[in-house]
């Protein structure tokens, strides 16, 4: 295996290097593939950038390394190689013998360490897809850079003349780095994770970030609304742009009710290609749609005949039962996980399957849920399309 | 490959801006040429300025007039707006026997997207969008010519940009019938529903908020106004079932917030005056971007309770002390103002919960009612769901406000738990559709008629029909007018006579005790030698109160003043 090999021939730390961040790469697709296929797998993580400085030197990191040897020989087994070296062995049945063996080999290891660090602090026996979000954690970890200094004051609610002045600046920003892709997938039992449509969004995040980096936007969410209304007639501008949807695939986009019955949106709806009319997802928030009901049944009835699907987004357990798909004449409703729902049910929530794409999905309770709920579509970090 | 294709070209290339007596030419010209020599043509008629208040809005015009073209783009013919805004499509002739598609199916689709509700108009005599052959409509499309208004400057233009600021309600003067309130699109909060005829700009509309947002806690008081809401039992039948005052609800009045800025704007035209960050063009009144109003709303709400803290015990109309036999005090808050420490520290000023039911039933023995509205609510879930809890906790009842009959067909509040659910009253709810209003009264069932309160109810025809909905709480000026009159039989001041100065009085009015009422100072109780009975609504419990429905109609409030 290319990713044992490498291990093997590693005579120090790869920290930071090009094979070290393809090895978390090729991680992290099989760890979205177990989840998506739900297929069983066993994995032992040794946190090695946990260890203290004395003993992260290099030679303690490649006998690290080759003390995970036996575990090496276990059906399917890939070593991977993170760049902050924490090391993972993933592999599939029963091996029970090689981890004994490969955990006394490092408890003999660090047996002389007067440090406090016990083999037990820095090994971890996973189980897939179960803890796919340990692994998925480790390797975001892992590719993270030192963070930057926190800013010596706090950043003051966004107001409105810092408002205008952000307009302003987004006005003439090219905003086509900040643009994202988000996938929403078909979760079908037997069949893993099939891409349904992407979201395609600006990182609001980083925008602000680079723009006004001493403005709080969620302090403010009213102001922030109203920034999004800006930003929707730029992603719409992106996408009316010659050849932009050149291959494109079904997607989405999260739209202020008055962005659908602007002149803008006429003209991203005279420049979409034919063969994507009646893919496009409009997704909207509740609070537009009851701030302005006469706008929405108008919007919602023009955007139906031009074949669009609508979304209502932003839906929490709270507020489950308030917007039913039967009267609001919404094709979806995107449901946002909470920890709490893994007690519940849809239908506790006035929800129905079918209507219900699961969103924020972070951990593998929460697909689990999904699946048990046999809610269609899913979407968050840990949901990506299966190969 | 373009990848695109004609048949769903909506955005036509070319928006030629006819102006409106040129759209009349053409038609006319049209049918002469028909009438001469027939070729079977079709106009299809979109009657946009038919279109209830408030009116169209330049989105209806845009999309309307977008289809029109698309159609013309795919099929042929030429799209023109006549005066008043009505719009025409002027189409080639159509093969009889064929299925309705091109500009024969256009009218069903504009009807159903002008009118999702079903035709609500008085009167309804021609549908909003219909195809006539000119020559069998000969006689019809000539009328419509004759109908159009000489001239009409005031339809706004499809083609106007509205986005941002967004659209404002744009309806023609004296839209509302006589006698009913417009029917106004209930935005959330629902306090800023003022018109503008011209939006003002981004950086005016964000200055006007930030002027509105700066205003000293003690000049708010300034600002608002005391609406009681009146509870009749579901047999009113007085003297055995009185009429009772339910809560004060204060409301920041929009009209004063606009004189506000007026004056805001006065003070910066003058030379060397303007304050620092205040822009030099006119602040042009208050935003017509919701989101700029929400955000506006809400930080008048967090001032809003300082001042009532600061009035607490202080035996003025805005001493939210709970009383014995007084309304309590209802205001509104969104979510994060109820979460916030200044709210703490104002609930904290209340006694615990009192856990007897009350004898009327119909309320908790609420300590402060508070209004939050269902967008609110629904825009930060976990801080209603924190303020629901919190407010509970308090004995205090929660209130959810901002839904119109619209949001009422189309979500479900009960479901987010509230003790009340303020409906606002529209002028189109006896018009519904059968089916519309068999929805409306199947919601009311569910939530329970006894929660629901029937807001801006200020004629007779809306308790008239709340009533027959079986709603038994009202706010608005026909509810005060109701207790005003109550009170004027009940209190021994009424009859005039000396003050306690020694000047004389006139005897009290059924409109001055209904604007003393809506008073939240001492000077705009003047002439009131019972301000406690103002306080109270009606005297609590009321036994002898000779007042039926139909006697009680308040004719004596204008638009626009201080009722308004």
């Amino acid at each position: 295996m290319t990713a044992v090999l490498l291990a093997s021939r590693r005579p120090q730390s790869t920290r930071g290097s090009a094979a070290s961040a393809e090895a978390a790469r090729q991680l992290e697709a099989l760890v979205h593939e177990a989840v998506s296929s739900g297929t069983a797998r066993q994995a032992l993580l040794l946190r090695l950038s946990t260890l203290p400085r004395a003993l992260a030197q290099p030679h303690h990191l490649r006998l690290a390394v080759e003390a995970l040897e036996p575990l090496t020989g276990a059906d399917r087994a890939r070593l991977f190689v993170l760049p902050n070296d924490d090391t993972i062995v993933v592999w599939r049945g029963p091996a029970a013998a090689a981890l004994t063996d490969s955990l006394e080999r490092l408890r003999t290891l660090f047996a002389d360490a007067r440090d406090s660090h016990s083999v037990g602090a820095i090994t971890r026996h996973l189980g897939l897809p179960e803890e796919a979000d340990i692994l998925l954690a480790v390797i975001a970890a892992s590719r993270q850079p030192p963070p930057p200094p926190r800013p010596a004051t706090p950043r003051t609610p966004l107001d409105p003349p810092a408002l205008a002045a952000l307009e302003a600046a987004l006005a003439s920003a090219d905003l086509s780095r900040f643009a994202r892709r988000r996938p929403v997938c078909a979760l079908t039992p037997g069949q893993g994770l099939k891409l349904a449509w992407e979201m395609r969004l600006f990182s609001l995040a980083e925008l602000a970030e680079t723009l006004a980096p001493d403005r709080d936007l969620r302090a403010a969410p009213w102001l922030h609304l109203r920034l999004t209304r800006m930003l929707d007639h730029r992603m719409m501008a992106l996408l009316s742009a010659p050849q932009e949807l050149n291959g494109a695939g079904a997607f989405g986009l999260a739209l202020n009710i008055a962005s659908i019955l602007s002149p803008a949106f006429l003209r991203f709806d005279a420049a979409l290609p034919a063969r994507l009319r009646g893919h496009v997802v409009l997704a909207l928030r509740p609070e537009d749609v009851l701030s302005d009901p006469p706008a929405f049944l108008f919007a919602r009835g023009f955007a139906q005949t031009r074949g669009y699907r609508l979304l209502l987004a932003g839906i929490t357990p709270a507020t489950a039962g308030a917007f039913p798909p039967e009267t609001t004449g919404i094709d979806h409703l995107e449901l946002a996980w909470r920890p709490e729902l893994a007690t519940t049910t849809l239908a506790a929530l006035g929800l129905t399957a079918p209507h219900t794409v699961l969103a924020n999905i972070d951990s593998t309770a929460a697909l689990d849920w999904a699946r048990a709920q046999q809610i269609p579509l899913v979407t968050g970090t840990l949901v990506r399309p299966t190969r | 490959m373009s990848g695109q294709s004609a048949a769903y070209t909506l955005a036509s290339p070319i928006r030629p801006r006819r102006r409106a007596r040129a759209g009349e030419a053409l038609l006319a010209d049209a049918l002469d040429r028909e009438a001469r020599a027939p070729l079977g043509r079709i106009a299809v008629v979109v009657r946009l300025s038919r279109l209830p208040p408030p009116g169209a809005r330049p989105y209806h015009r845009r999309i309307a007039r977008a289809l029109l073209e698309d159609c013309a783009q795919r099929h042929g013919g030429q799209v023109f707006r006549l005066a008043g805004g009505d719009l025409v499509l002027l189409a080639p002739p159509v093969e009889v026997g064929m299925p309705a598609s091109g500009a024969l199916a256009l009218p069903a689709l504009l009807v159903r997207l002008l009118q999702p509700e079903g035709d609500t108009s008085p009167g309804a005599e021609e549908p909003i969008a219909e195809a006539i052959h000119l020559v069998a409509g000969h006689a019809r499309l000539r009328a419509l010519l004759d109908a159009a208004p000489p001239d009409d400057d005031t339809a706004p233009d499809d083609d106007t940009p509205d986005d941002p600021p967004d659209d404002a309600p744009h309806a023609p003067p004296g839209a509302a019938s006589a006698g009913e309130a417009p029917d106004r699109r209930t935005r959330p909060r629902n306090i800023f529903a003022g018109r503008q005829p011209k939006p003002p700009s981004v950086e005016a509309s964000t200055m006007a908020v930030a002027t509105l947002a700066a205003l000293p806690t003690g000049d708010i008081a300034a600002l608002l106004q005391l609406q009681t809401a009146a509870h009749l039992p579901a047999r009113f039948a007085p003297p055995a079932t009185p009429l009772r005052a339910v809560h004060r609800a204060l409301r920041i009045v929009p009209a004063l917030l606009a004189a506000h800025l007026a004056a805001a704007d006065r003070r910066t035209s003058l030379p060397g005056a303007a304050p620092a960050g205040l822009p030099a063009e006119r602040l042009g009144g208050l935003p017509a971007d919701p989101w700029l109003r929400q955000h506006l709303a809400q930080g008048l709400a967090a001032a809003l309770v300082t001042l009532l803290r600061q009035s607490w015990g202080s035996a003025t109309p805005l001493d939210a002390t709970p009383r014995r036999g007084m309304p309590t005090m209802l205001i509104a808050l969104p979510p994060a103002v109820v979460n916030s420490p200044g709210f703490a520290a104002f609930a904290a000023l209340f006694p615990r919960p009192e856990l007897a039911a009350n004898s009327a039933g119909t309320l908790p023995p609420a300590m402060l009612s508070v209004a939050i509205s269902m967008a609110e609510a629904s825009a930060d879930p976990a801080g209603f769901a924190a303020a629901r809890t919190r407010l509970h906790d308090a004995g205090m009842a929660l209130v959810l406000d901002g839904i119109s009959h619209h949001a009422l067909l189309l979500a479900r509040p009960e479901a987010l738990g509230p003790d009340l659910v303020a409906l606002a009253w529209s002028s189109a709810l006896p018009r519904l559709t059968e089916e519309r209003r068999d929805a409306i009264a199947a919601a009311v069932q569910r939530i329970g008629p006894a929660r629901v309160l029937l807001t801006e109810a200020d004629t007779e025809a809306a308790l008239l029909w709340g009533r027959a909905a079986g709603i038994q709480l009202f706010q608005g000026r026909h509810a005060e007018a109701m207790l005003a009159a109550t009170r004027l039989m009940m209190c021994s001041g009424a009859r005039g006579g000396a003050g306690p100065d020694g000047t004389m009085l006139p005897p009290c009015q059924l409109r001055s005790c209904a604007e003393r009422a809506t008073a939240t100072t001492a000077a705009g109780r003047t002439g009131c030698t019972n301000p406690r009975l103002l306080d109270q609504g009606v005297p609590n419990p009321v036994h002898a109160v000779a007042t039926t429905l139909p006697a009680i109609t308040l004719h004596a409030t204008a638009p626009g003043g201080s009722f308004a």
